[in-house]
């Protein structure tokens, strides 16, 4: 199973995929990582995940990637929380939010989430831009590098390659040398 | 190998840039692209030649990952979510009213503790209606009885708080509602009715049946809630308290002392009486003795003997007689000592039966309360169940309030925004009516889990025109609330009925129709203080009783008396019913009737006492007199005794005093006699000497003077023997 994520990964980063699908992935793992989980904003933003065309897997892997070291900045989160909730500008709509059914689920009031939420918000398309710009350079510029070497060759002639190679079909085509 | 469909047919340039090329990004594939297109001057793209199976396999993958890269939503996932979307509708539509059912049956079912049931459950979730065509809770501490029942209601609730898993109802209205009725199948949950082995029943009802036992506790009336002895009954009376009497045990023990005297000392009185009378036997005989003729030595030494071992032998049973005295004395002091007690211990014992009369001037002044108090206690363990019941219901929505959020792992600091959120369980207004030929309404205004939430306290108003019967309650459940409970009941012309425990006083039944106003307020975790007014009429008592006896009295009064009012204070604490103070109308004017009939009953009684004491008492005086008798008499026959053998010691000693006496007389008469004897020995000897000397002058000299001097030694030793015989014959000891 992790063999076969690893390949489909490996494939995605060379496919025909937008660069930008899987820039959103990221992006959305990173914002998955971001939001703590007990409240219904994550339970939709794992819905928008998996409804909107993003790679699920890319996703996930860099939503675990980032929540490795995410609680690092929550402090910075809940003050950008606290800051969002405390605005006068903002109480009444608020207010008006936690009069309503279900919403108060999302923990809307909670520094944490609402940092998260909007702190997510803010970096995602910085995020995501970012991501699909490496996709771009790793396509144009490092994967042809990479196929070609002598050390990727040696290692697709390994069994442990070939093992890879055989679970996921789609690999051949990109590693020809495979 | 077939041709990918957009190249089956020139494509336009603009179709194949924005379908196909646009949506390539690897650069072999778009090389290989452009290497097997070529762009017409129609502007169209084409093949530009025939392509290998390979090639043609390479560009139907490529098509098919150009069609991949298109659109935000991957529809796929979209469609499934939507059609479990509309299976959950549908399913929530088909099985609504079913779902609706259970939820608030289960929900009724964790208020009341017990087995609820809804039927014809009708939910409309847009306008936040639920109508049911009927509705049983059962009692959790009766399971075969219904706590309540409603015919058919309607609920309005607020959709959404149900959504947020609150339970708000705006209103509630209901027809047909009873209480009590009786079920045909156990309404006890299966949890409850596992837990009833141990505690649980009373944990499921929220103690409600912690109060029954303690406020019905007795509602019969009796002699001591009168203030009167438990029986009339003297003997009875008399009997009740014997087991405390001491008279009987020191009786008991006189008459076994005196009886023991008795059978001891008349057998050793006997025993020295015979003594006695031997002793009396001899001294008799010997004082019988003629001394003067006694004329010998011997004799008269036997009888100085004699007299001096019949004196021994009088000192020895003088002696005996004396330390029998003196013991026998003794005993009898001690016994009569006792006996002497005997009639104080009588008196006390009197005096113990007669304090446990009960003074009704002092203890009977609760006499009509007594009598009204059993009919209280019902009434208001009646009501005391349905507080505890509300009560425990209150408890459990309570228990119901703990929503608080559950904190994340990952969590910040909340900021509130002001916003009420309702309680957990909430009805806002109810109205329960009983239609048909009784008229009577109950509403329920602000119940609430989380009264400090709502801020309000709950207000509950009760009123049946039938009975006329109100009752206001406000409940108040807030942390800071200064009155828990504040409760108002009155009845108009509630028929009073007692016929149980009456029959202690002869009577069958009281009827009356009372008016009944009751004030209760307090907590139930710190107990409740309350009041009663009561006003009753038309007072009616039934049974044959004798005119003069209690029960008549009773009668007469309240037969006589057109209103009785009576108010009372109490207090209910934990389940028991304290009366802190009750009066009536009646308690100065008819309480002297009363009293002087009572007075003249306890006299009576009082009199009936005093003779049973003496009647069960007067054997054991018998006994004891008998006992003292006996002890008398025997002390009588010993001192008798002792009289005697002090005589007798007497007439020993005056024996004892005459023997020497006559051993004297004979002593000196024996000494006459001896002297004579020898002055006749001398004369005849010198008689023969003489006729010796004149018969043989020469040679009877010689013999003459032998016979002589041989003649005068004899009669000298002959004399001195008999002088000596008769001294140590005659010599008496101390002589």
């Amino acid at each position: 199973m992790i063999i076969r994520l690893v390949a489909k990964l490996i494939a995605l980063l060379n496919s025909n995929k937008r660069a930008a699908e899987v820039g959103a992935a990221v992006a959305f793992g990173f914002w998955i990582a971001c939001v703590p989980a007990t409240n219904l904003l994550f339970a939709l933003l794992v819905l928008v995940v998996v409804l909107v065309k993003v790679n699920l897997g890319m996703a996930i892997v860099s939503s675990l990637g980032f929540s490795i070291f995410i609680s690092a900045l929550d402090p910075l989160a809940m003050r950008l929380g606290e800051a969002i909730l405390r605005s006068p500008a903002l109480t009444d709509l608020f207010t008006r939010f936690a009069a309503m059914p279900i919403v108060p689920w999302t923990r809307f009031n909670d520094t944490l989430v609402m940092g998260t939420l909007v702190g997510g918000a803010i970096l995602f398309v910085p995020i995501t831009l970012l991501a699909a710009m490496l996709v771009r350079l790793y396509r144009k510029h490092i994967h042809a590098r990479i196929a070609n070497s002598k050390l990727v060759k040696a290692f697709m002639a390994t069994p442990f390659a070939q093992k890879v190679a055989s679970a996921l079909q789609g690999v051949r085509r990109v590693w020809p040398a495979a | 190998m077939k041709t990918p469909r957009p190249f089956q047919k020139p494509v336009r340039a603009k179709r194949y840039e924005r379908k196909i090329q646009n949506r390539i990004y690897l650069e072999p594939d778009r090389a290989f692209l452009d290497e097997i297109t070529a762009q017409t001057d129609e502007g169209t793209y084409s093949l530009s030649r025939e392509l290998e199976r390979d090639e043609a396999k390479r560009l139907k993958k490529i098509v098919k990952e150009a069609r991949k890269n298109r659109g935000a939503f991957a529809m796929g996932k979209v469609l499934i979510l939507g059609v479990v979307v509309v299976a959950v509708l549908v399913f929530n539509l088909v099985f609504r009213d079913r779902l609706v059912e259970r939820g608030a049956e289960r929900l009724l079912e964790s208020v009341f503790g017990a087995q609820s049931d809804l039927v014809d459950v009708r939910f409309r979730p847009i306008a936040g209606e639920i109508a049911f065509g009927g509705l049983e809770v059962a009692d959790a501490a009766r399971p075969m009885t219904n706590l309540f029942s409603m015919a058919a209601g309607r609920v309005d609730l607020d959709t959404w708080q149900l959504v947020n898993g609150r339970v708000v109802v705006r209103e509630l209205r209901a027809d047909g509602i009873s209480f009590g009725t009786a079920r045909e199948s156990s309404g006890a949950l299966p949890s409850a009715s596992s837990e009833s082995d141990g505690d649980g029943v009373e944990a499921q009802s929220g103690g409600a049946n912690r109060g029954l036992g303690g406020i019905i506790e007795d509602d019969a009336i009796s002699f001591a809630s009168l203030g009167l002895p438990e029986t009339l009954d003297a003997e009875a009376f008399v009997a009740e308290y014997s087991d405390q009497f001491e008279t009987y045990a020191a009786v008991e023990s006189v008459y076994a002392s005196g009886s023991g005297y008795v059978e001891s000392w008349s057998g050793e009185a006997q025993s020295l009486l015979n003594a006695g009378l031997d002793t009396a036997a001899e001294v008799t005989a010997l004082a019988a003795t003629d001394f003067s003729s006694i004329r010998d030595v011997e004799t008269a030494l036997e009888l100085v003997e004699s007299s001096q071992e019949l004196f021994g032998a009088t000192e020895a049973y003088v002696e005996r007689v004396e330390e029998a005295y003196d013991a026998a004395t003794g005993e009898a002091r001690a016994i009569l000592a006792a006996a002497s007690e005997v009639p104080d211990l009588l008196q006390s014992d009197y005096q113990r039966v007669r304090d446990a009369i009960p003074d009704v001037r002092t203890q009977g002044t609760d006499f009509l309360v007594g009598l009204i108090e059993p009919f209280l206690r019902a009434r208001l363990g009646e009501w005391y169940d349905r507080i505890l019941t509300a009560y425990g219901v209150a408890l459990r929505l309570r228990e119901q309030a703990d929503d608080r959020p559950q904190r994340a792992r990952r969590s910040g600091d909340l900021i509130g925004f002001g916003t009420p959120v309702p309680a957990r369980f909430e009805l806002r207004n109810a109205l329960l009516s009983v239609d048909g030929r009784v008229e009577q309404q109950l509403s329920i205004r602000g119940l609430s889990s989380e009264p400090d939430r709502t801020g309000l306290p709950t207000e509950v108003e009760y009123m049946s025109d039938t009975a006329l019967e109100r009752i206001e309650a406000v409940i108040d459940g807030r942390t800071d609330a200064a009155e828990p409970l504040a409760l108002e009941l009155s009845v108009a012309g509630s028929p009073l009925a007692l016929d149980n425990g009456l029959d202690a006083v002869g009577l069958e039944s009281f009827t009356a129709r009372a008016d009944m106003a009751l004030g209760l307020r307090g907590s139930l975790d710190e107990g409740l203080d309350g009041s009663i007014d009561l006003q009753t009429r038309q007072m009616s008592v039934t049974g044959e009783v004798d005119e003069l006896s209690i029960g008549g009295l009773i009668q007469e009064l309240f037969e006589q008396t057109p209103i009785l009012t009576a108010e009372f204070l109490f207090r209910l604490d934990d389940g028991s019913l304290t009366l802190r103070d009750g009066r009536t109308n009646l308690d100065e004017g008819i309480g002297d009737l009363v009293q002087d009939r009572i007075d003249a009953t306890l006299a009576t009684f009082e009199a009936e006492v005093q003779a049973e004491l003496e009647a069960l008492l007067g054997p054991e005086l018998d006994r004891l007199n008998e006992a003292i008798a006996g002890v008398v008499d025997t002390e009588g026959a010993v001192e008798d005794l002792l009289l005697l053998a002090r005589d007798r010691e007497a007439a020993a000693a005056a024996l004892q005093a005459r023997a020497p006496n006559a051993t004297d007389e004979i002593r000196t008469a024996l000494e006459a006699e001896a002297r004579e004897a020898l002055d006749a020995a001398r004369a005849e000897a010198e008689e023969a000497a003489a006729e010796a000397a004149a018969a043989a002058e020469a040679a009877a000299r010689e013999a003459a003077e032998e016979a002589e001097a041989e003649a005068e030694r004899r009669a000298e030793e002959a004399a001195a023997e008999a002088a000596e015989e008769i001294r140590n014959r005659i010599r008496l000891p101390g002589f």
